[in-house]
């Protein structure tokens, strides 16, 4: 400590130093080289419950709860021993100090020695009570199990949800396929029934007008609605096996590896081929990067993402596909751009829900596509985004982590 | 064609009556003349097979069988119906095709697991399930069967 230098007499320094050790806001304890107690501040007397003049001349012991003394006497000594000249006791471990009435408190404690004379040193020690600051440590860490606990039974609940609703949609897909076999079955049934009537009646002689009936009934009539039952059940069983899809998806494992892009999307161009050609598309792909994941998902995804852009060109003019990656920290992005009908601002919510078709239902389809898609991503780690506007045409956009090693299948 | 041995009884354990119906109006398209049994839940299938052991110990003759078994059965599911043939000395070497909607390959496995000797899946395409089971008939024209029923 730097002091300035006062033209004021013994007196006066006397005075200020009294003053500076008596408001001093930490309770302040000095101790002989006997480790009695030499002085005591107007804080520690708060503090410790005690009058000074009750412990000038006692052994410090006084100020220390009995399981603690032993331990103290040996900081004193190797403190005393050593060159430095103050020490900060109990920011770490677990210190604590006795009051009069018996009860003790947790402290944090500063000691710095005084060499008064070759004989005297005086030690002073500053001291601060934390109780409070341990009860909020006591509280935060309390706060971080609880959390850690909550957010544990959380995604205890969340996996246990999402496997019902998994094996939900399992079981609930198995279920109704087997009415649909019969739909199905005693359909094809009537119409075997129908060509042996057929050609039944029409070897019987029957008057002009009642054979004309019959045909008709038999031709178009009947045919017709067992074309319906048969288009019902054939329509039901493709949103059947869409959900089968989906509830299968979590029990696929993901083979993570370096895939080639590029051959990714020519092997998707090759099968669309047929579609790109009648469109009249143009389809451009930039150089891809390659990318870390699971094959068959990142084929799958640039599949649905193309047969989408295809299926959705507008008829009235011409139409370019674009394909390009664009890299940043958190991973690679591929975009698939196209000038097709876009989509309205009221529709953009459904995109990615189940069964969902927005626009003009003229192009055909289950609506599963980019429900798939989304969930494929999700267990990859990825995201999927877009931007689209109607009558302009939309890009959907979906990254892949570059971390996908380190990554859990989920 | 040879006529499959006049003697084999066919179980078809099925619980719903319009896939039971369709099955065997197709064996019959195939050609497969033979008793058809049917059975609408596992219990009845189980108590029929103790009934089958009883015979057997008598030293009687019993008829051979083929089990058709659908997986998705009340009381005792096929699964469990499987289980127990294929686990007793006695009846293990009944066949039993198994012929259900199902076609997840994680069932599949299970089912040659189990002891399945064959799986077959019910498409819900008549077309296709008419080929199913025409094909299954064949099947059963060609297949040599144990000599069950003798101790």
């Amino acid at each position: 400590m730097k002091t300035q230098n006062f033209s004021a007499g013994d007196s006066d320094k006397q005075a200020l130093f009294e003053s500076i050790f008596d408001t001093a806001s930490d309770a302040i304890v000095c101790v002989d080289g006997f480790q009695n107690i030499a002085m005591f501040n107007r804080q520690a007397e708060q503090l410790f419950g005690y009058r000074a003049e009750e412990v000038i001349g006692q052994p410090l012991a006084c100020l220390l709860p009995k399981h603690t003394r032993g331990r103290h006497e040996l900081h004193v000594l190797s403190f005393a021993q050593e060159k430095t000249e103050r020490r900060l006791m109990g920011s770490r471990a677990e210190l604590s100090a006795l009051r009069k009435d018996g009860s003790e408190f947790p402290v944090e404690i500063s000691i710095a020695k005084v060499k008064l004379s070759e004989e005297r040193t005086l030690f002073t020690a500053i001291v601060r009570d934390v109780t409070e600051r341990k009860l909020a440590e006591q509280a935060l860490q309390k706060a971080h199990e609880e959390l850690e606990i909550r957010v544990e039974q959380r995604t205890a609940d969340l996996k246990a949800a999402n496997e019902e609703l998994r094996t939900f949609a399992y079981i609930v897909s198995h279920d109704l396929r087997a009415p649909l076999v019969n739909l199905k079955g005693f359909s094809g049934e009537l119409r075997f029934s129908l060509d042996e009537l057929q050609s039944l009646l029409l070897s019987c002689e029957l008057p002009e007008d009642i054979r004309k009936q019959v045909v008709s009934l038999l031709e178009a009539d009947i045919p017709e609605s067992l074309n319906y039952i048969e288009l019902a059940a054939t329509r039901m069983d493709q949103l059947i096996n869409a959900i089968l899809k989906l509830s299968r998806l979590g029990h696929q494992k993901l083979i993570i590896q370096t895939i080639d892009l590029n051959k990714a999307v020519d092997e998707a161009l090759t099968a669309l081929a047929h579609q790109i050609d009648l469109g009249g598309i143009e389809v451009h792909c930039e150089t891809l990067p390659p990318l870390r994941a699971d094959l068959t998902v990142v084929g799958s995804i640039i599949d649905n993402l193309l047969s989408n852009a295809i299926k959705y060109s507008d008829p009235a003019r011409k139409n370019l596909i674009k394909i390009y990656a664009t890299h940043h920290e958190k991973g690679t992005t591929i975009h698939v751009q196209d000038q097709g009908r876009g989509i309205a601002e009221d529709d953009k919510s459904k995109v990615f829900q189940i069964f969902r078709r927005a626009g003009t239902q003229d192009v055909p389809g289950e609506g599963m596509g980019l429900s798939y898609v989304q969930a494929m991503l999700r267990r990859h780690g990825g995201t999927i985004d877009f931007v689209s506007v109607l009558g302009q045409g939309s890009t959907f956009s979906f990254s892949i982590p570059d971390d996908l090693e380190e990554r859990e299948p989920r | 064609m040879s006529p499959v041995n006049q003697t084999l009884s066919l179980l078809l354990v099925e619980d719903d009556p319009g896939h039971a119906r369709l099955i065997e109006k197709n064996l019959r398209r195939a050609g497969i003349f033979n008793p058809i049994q049917i059975m609408t839940h596992g219990q009845e299938i189980v108590d029929y097979l103790q009934q089958y052991k009883k015979l057997s110990h008598q030293n009687q003759i019993a008829q051979p069988i083929l089990i058709l078994l659908d997986l998705n059965l009340p009381v005792v599911s096929g699964y469990q119906v499987l289980e127990l043939i294929k686990t007793d000395p006695m009846l293990r070497t009944i066949p039993i095709i198994v012929l259900t909607t199902t076609d997840d390959p994680r069932e599949i496995e299970k089912c040659y697991e189990l002891g399945c000797n064959v799986y077959v899946t019910k498409p819900v395409d008549y077309t296709d399930f008419i080929d199913a089971i025409q094909k299954l008939g064949l099947f059963l024209h060609v297949v040599q069967l144990p000599s069950t029923g003798r101790k």
